[in-house]
């Protein structure tokens, strides 16, 4: 017997149209973007507090998109699947399922751990308990019984999972909102985004021009199932970004249930322009280009905004430490585009060798006494630290004629060049062919900015006391320079006559060649003795100031960092970095490590103007 | 089988007297709010679920009564939180001049915040069932995965690890991200397993990460909330004790939030963690003056290390005597169920006769957990025949603080579990004034009582040199400037010096010598003695006069000084300043009088940094004595030297020595041996 669909479906889709609730934000804006970005074959399952409020269907967009469908099913219920069978003791949790992924990984997915977008199905499949959770429902196969089975299976875990889910609508204030999603870039296998102190978690899934969005607002019990097909609006991964704020749809949506901002309102511009362009609009678009660029400021931004990222970190949140690997398939220049806060400290004026240094050590060992003097000279810096005495604090220089000159050959070293009165080193200007006795420490701090983790050293041997005078090295008096040199950073012709002493002896902790290295030439007149120092650093950290977000780019073989976020003077505590890099082909890690506030989780300060609180990195265009 | 079921009804009854009224009464308490809190009783209504529900029961049944600050007023003032953690992201090391600077100027646009109007939130009226639900299952999972777990009762879990909040803080979804945020710390203790480690782990970590001050409050004068503290991370010991109660808690820690309403010999209250259950070997304080270290059991009742040193006899004036302990008169523990002395008495007889500190229902008498007590059983004669409560109040410059309520029963007020060796005042609340029943008393560390009465017919002559007790922290500082001279020279260098004086003995308070002639002098100062140990080189002040009295003056030289304690402190004529050496030892200060300038040092005067609690000529002085009813006053004296004569006092009366030239320090004092002995 033929059975004739369209009797039995007609009624139940009135009744659908019965209980929509159109007046609803959600609603509203689905249906608003819908029309403005001419979206096809429109269906959406909207539903609060476990209600369906509106829901709407045309089973063209993935019904007949076999992969996207079950991609959908099957991505995101694995989670929630592995969750109940974990409960159940089905699976151990702490059973590794790969290498080094775990099934509380694929639930809670650290931020530093890539897990490709097959993980999560891949690892179901490998398990093989035969438990199914809603008692063994599952979807069929068609948009309208998918969306439904996802909302059942949305307020089964908001039902199942009360110790994670917020209190919502109570008088009583969570300390912490997302305390629970703290680090984590997946949660159950929902991709996490942090805003104005509240998670919200997205889904994006692809086929050709057809589009399955999935959004869920934790504090509100919100949950949006929208599927549509359009080659002209932005999506969430468009250009290679997973970024839900490329997406009108869930941009509006965030903008109605949220407090407006000036990041949204950019972001909906480029949404549009880039709709536009893909129309063809291209009058329209640059004119939204123009206004985009009034709004951030950033000229090179916008030159690379439509290109395809290399990497990136996403949404920055709170007390986030990520590490997102990637590969450069050859050598090339990368474009880097960094922001984060800073923040100016104090505690150089207690332990200014903490920070990036060099130490020139002079001692003077007589038959009554011994005397030692060091000049501490901090990068960049515009203080001397003067003598130390392991009981007093260190103090800085009130008065000295010592002169001192910080230069930047390259992003990479930095060269100090300094005249030092003899009257200020003990025991005068030697007799000719006589010595002095001297020692060098070139202090680094790399990813702690005032914590020294390396210290090398001219003379003076690890293990041997820093201010042995006997185990300094000699600056002897074998002919001076009759031509003194201009003391300004820079490596003048008088300095070719002066012979380069490396400063290689590890006298504390652990230096790469790369990662701190240096050597020093001496010269002398009657009047000063003349140092030129050159030292090589890829993390040149500035004194008293401390990037309470760190960003770096580590290769991941050796471990050095050979990028980061670097403090400037600015008194801002907002500080960003545009830098092209040179890169060798190989594995990186992209770190990022966010402080427990100012972010797009919620703001202390004015956002960075160009939106880019975190780091994007693109292929340099040439 | 029977005895198990026996078990379960006692144990049940804790939850409220009986057991199903009381659940009763709470959930129609609740309002339009009853089925939240009924979805929570079904919601363990399982058969695993039985203890959930049995603890889901015990909140409820406790929580009518429990309430929070909230309302427009408590928004108000809650916003110096916001703006300090704000203030921090800008600045490093907030210091509390910053946060209070912030705190000035917000009352400046808002005025004072104040507690009587501001609004209050039954918590049974708002109580959300996911709330209770998740505060019941983290509870538990804290409690169950404890290494601990098995020392810890079922009754003690309710009291110490279950309840939602602790006093009247704002409500705040706490729980699991203290979980989280804390196991981690936990964790990090030398043994992670023992509580007794993680307690004081803890508890040291959580107090220190927030900076101490008491005058926090009077910008918010609420409780905080955990939000607050994090976000502010500054409050008296009652809001870090609080914080740290709860954080403890939240990993399975029994810990308790108790409060010394008033300490006996000193003005202010004191609150404090407690590790609850069989973890700790108890050891009792004595509240003897005794070289004793007790600040493991209570910190700050004590202020005595042994590597401190001891003034021998001789090396003090005699009129003076160190003070090592504060005296705990009375300890409360803050629990989540009512105590059943004080919900009778609140249930039993009118608030105007209730003292504020006793309408709370949740505070457990606990003191014979900390110190040595006694049981005192006070006849209040005929006179006081309509006296239904009695209080036991000790000394307060505000007026007579109660520490312990009674109910009296045949003319009787029967007091358990005192403290010794405080004074106490038997007294009754009547339209907001505390009156006499009785005369003041101690009891001795003998648990003999004493009362003090003053002999109108016997007198005595009272030689007065403070109005404060000497407490250890400030009998040091004399020991920083034994050893330490003057000297005079003509070379800035002090090449050419000449010894003025040496400081041989300890110099209490403002001292004067005579300098012999030795000529003039361009160039004055103060050395500290060599090697500073106690604390960094300070002094209150030097003051070099000339043959004929007059003040030598001239520019400040020397070893600078820390902030706010320059060289200009030592010199600028007050006590209460000092100056402190930045360079910790070695240091030394003086004048440079100006070329043409040298003069002939006469004399010299010295003070110690100090409390300027002694004598302090020109201030102006009551002396009071207690005649039974009130405070008799015996004459106001302008100090001119550094003692006050108060002649044919009465002997055996309670003394209190007022300065109404300033001040807060002032304790009552009974003449014993020819001294103050303070109380």
């Amino acid at each position: 017997m033929k059975f004739n669909f369209r009797c039995v479906l007609l009624p139940v889709l009135c009744l659908y149209a019965c209980t929509n609730n159109h007046s609803h934000p959600a609603v509203q804006v689905v249906e608003q973007v819908a029309k403005a970005y001419e979206l096809q074959q429109l269906s959406y399952c909207i539903s609060q507090y476990g209600e369906m409020i509106a829901e709407q269907y045309d089973g063209n967009a993935i019904e007949k998109k076999d992969g996207l469908f079950a991609a959908t099913a099957q991505r995101f219920t694995g989670p929630v699947a592995l969750y109940e069978l974990i409960r159940s003791r089905a699976v151990r949790g702490d059973s590794a399922l790969e290498k080094d992924l775990r099934i509380k990984d694929l639930v809670f997915t650290p931020a530093n751990l890539k897990i490709t977008a097959s993980a999560i199905p891949q690892m179901i499949s490998k398990l093989t308990a035969k438990e199914r959770i809603m008692d063994g429902k599952s979807p069929g196969h068609d948009t309208r019984s998918l969306f439904r089975y996802l909302h059942s299976l949305n307020t089964f875990f908001d039902q199942k999972n009360i110790e994670f889910a917020p209190i919502t609508d109570t008088l009583i204030e969570s300390i912490h909102p997302t305390w629970y999603t703290r680090n984590l870039s997946g949660f159950f296998g929902w991709s996490v985004f942090k805003w104005q102190h509240q998670t919200i978690l997205w889904h994006c899934f692809m086929n050709g021009d057809n589009t399955v969005l999935l959004m869920k607002w934790m504090n509100k019990k919100l949950f949006a199932a929208v599927s549509y097909c359009s080659n002209k609006m932005p999506h969430p991964l468009s250009y290679n970004h997973q970024d839900p704020l490329q997406s009108p749809i869930i941009l509006e949506l965030i903008r109605s249930l949220y407090k407006n901002n000036s990041e949204l309102d950019t972001k909906m511009l480029i949404a549009e322009a880039r709709f536009l362009d893909s129309k063809g609009e291209y009058q329209h678009a640059e004119a939204l280009y123009k206004k985009i660029l009034l709004q951030t400021g950033d000229s090179l931004l916008m030159y690379y905004l439509n290109e395809p990222v290399i990497v990136e970190t996403g949404s920055v949140s709170d007390n986030m430490n990520a590490q997102i690997p990637f590969h450069l398939d050859s050598t090339m220049d990368i474009q880097i585009f960094a922001g984060g806060q800073q923040m100016h400290v104090n505690d150089h004026n207690y332990a200014p060798y903490q920070y990036d240094n060099v130490q020139v050590f002079f001692g003077q060992n007589t038959t009554s006494a011994k005397r030692l003097q060091v000049f501490e000279f901090n990068y960049r810096y515009n203080r001397i630290a003067g003598p130390r005495d392991e009981r007093l604090p260190d103090s800085w220089l009130k008065k000295t004629n010592v002169k001192y000159v910080f230069s930047d050959p390259s992003d990479t070293t930095y060269t100090l060049e300094v005249a030092i009165p003899w009257s200020e080193i003990p025991g005068g200007k030697p007799q000719s062919g006589r010595c002095v006795r001297s020692n060098i420490f070139i202090g680094d701090s790399d990813w702690e900015e005032n914590r020294r983790t390396s210290v090398l050293s001219w003379m003076v041997k690890r293990g041997q006391a820093w201010n042995d005078i006997d185990a300094f090295g000699r600056l002897c008096m074998d002919g001076g320079t009759t031509q003194a040199p201009q003391i300004d950073g820079m490596e003048d012709e008088v300095w070719n006559t002066a012979l380069r002493q490396p400063v290689a002896e590890q006298f504390d902790g652990n230096s790469t060649p790369k990662g701190s290295a240096g050597w020093f030439k001496t010269l002398y007149d009657d009047w000063n003795m003349y140092f030129l120092f050159n030292v090589a650093d890829k993390c040149k950290n500035l004194t008293g100031i401390v990037l309470k977000d760190k960003c770096c780019i580590v290769n991941a073989i050796t471990g050095e960092i050979v990028w980061k976020l670097s403090a400037t003077n600015n008194p801002s505590i907002i500080v960003s970095e545009v830098k092209q890099v040179h890169l060798a082909a190989g594995d990186y890690i992209l770190q990022y490590q966010s402080d427990k506030g100012n972010s797009p989780e919620g703001w202390y300060t004015t956002p960075p103007r160009n939106g880019i609180y975190g780091a994007v990195i693109y292929r340099k265009i040439r | 089988m029977c005895r198990a079921i026996w078990l379960i009804c006692f144990t049940g009854s804790m939850a409220c007297v009986q057991p199903q009224k009381g659940l009763e009464q709470a959930l129609k308490a609740a309002g339009n709010n009853r089925p939240q809190l009924e979805e929570v009783l079904s919601h363990y209504s399982r058969e695993e679920d039985s203890l959930k529900r049995r603890a889901a029961e015990f909140l409820i049944c406790n929580m009518p009564g429990n309430y929070g600050f909230y309302g427009p007023e408590v928004n108000r003032s809650s916003i110096i939180f916001s703006l300090i953690d704000t203030a921090s992201y800008y600045r490093d090391n907030l210091s509390n001049d910053d946060k209070f600077a912030i705190g000035d100027s917000l009352m400046s646009i808002y005025g004072l915040a104040k507690t009587d109007t501001a609004g209050k939130i039954i918590d049974s009226k708002i109580m959300p069932a996911s709330y209770l639900i998740n505060n019941i299952d983290f509870a538990f999972k804290a409690w169950q995965e404890a290494p601990w777990h098995e020392k810890v009762s079922f009754d003690d879990f309710c009291e110490y690890i279950l309840p939602y909040r602790i006093r009247n803080e704002r409500l705040e979804y706490w729980r699991p991200a203290f979980y989280t945020e804390y196991m981690q710390l936990a964790s990090n203790a030398g043994k992670p397993d023992d509580a007794k480690e993680v307690f004081y782990h803890m508890n040291w970590y959580l107090n220190t990460s927030t900076t101490f001050s008491a005058a926090f409050a009077k910008y918010y004068p609420y409780a905080q909330s955990v939000g607050d503290v994090l976000k502010g991370k500054i409050g008296s010991c009652e809001a870090t004790s609080f914080f740290a109660t709860t954080a403890m808690r939240s990993i399975g820690l029994p810990v308790a939030f108790d409060q010394i309403m008033h300490w006996g010999n000193s003005n202010n209250q004191h609150f404090m963690n407690h590790l609850v259950g069989p973890f700790m070997e108890r050891k009792l304080i004595t509240n003897e003056n005794a070289l004793v270290n007790t600040w493991s059991l209570v910190d700050f009742s004590s202020d005595y290390h042994e590597s401190q040193y001891v003034y021998k006899k001789g090396e003090m004036p005699p009129e003076l005597y160190v003070q090592y302990v504060r005296t705990i008169p009375k300890v409360y523990r803050h629990s989540f169920s009512q105590s059943p002395e004080l919900r009778r008495i609140n249930n039993n007889f009118p608030e105007n006769i209730i003292s504020a500190e006793f309408r709370n229902t949740r505070l457990k008498d606990v003191t014979d957990e900390y110190v040595t007590t006694t049981d005192i059983t006070l006849p209040l004669g005929a006179d006081n025949e309509n006296c239904r409560l009695a209080y036991l109040c000790v000394f307060n410059i505000n007026g007579w603080h109660p520490v312990a309520v009674t109910e009296v029963k045949n003319s009787k007020a029967e007091f358990k579990k005192i403290g010794r060796m405080s004074v106490y005042l038997p007294a009754t609340l009547l339209n907001g004034r505390y009156i006499p029943l009785g005369a003041p008393f101690y009891i001795d560390s003998m648990s003999v009582t004493h009362p003090v009465k003053a002999e109108p017919k016997i007198t005595q002559d009272l030689k007065i040199v403070r109005k404060y007790p000497l407490y250890a922290y400030t009998a040091l500082h004399p020991q920083v400037l034994k050893g330490g001279w003057f000297e005079g020279a003509n070379d800035s260098s002090f090449k050419d010096k000449h010894i003025l004086y040496h400081i041989s003995h300890f110099p209490f308070y403002m001292n004067e010598v005579n300098v012999a002639r030795a000529g003039t002098f361009r160039y004055l100062r103060y050395v500290a003695p060599p090697g500073a140990t106690v604390e960094p080189d300070n002094i209150a002040e030097v003051q070099f006069l000339d043959r004929k009295g007059k003040p030598i003056t001239g520019n400040y030289i020397g070893t600078g000084g820390t902030i706010g304690h320059e060289i200009s402190k030592a010199f600028d004529g007050d006590m209460n300043s000092y100056y402190e050496n930045a360079l910790v030892r070695n240091g030394w200060i003086g004048l440079d009088l100006g070329a043409g300038k040298a003069a002939e040092v006469g004399r010299i005067r010295f003070c110690p940094r100090n409390d300027t609690n002694c004598i302090i000529p020109g201030n102006d002085y009551e002396l009071f004595y207690w005649d039974g009813q009130g405070w008799e006053s015996m004459g106001i004296q302008t100090a001119s030297g550094y003692s006050l004569a108060y002649p044919q006092a009465p002997a055996g009366a309670l003394f209190w020595l007022h300065c109404h030239s300033g001040g807060q320090e002032e304790r009552i004092f009974t003449w014993t041996d020819g001294r103050q002995v303070f109380w």
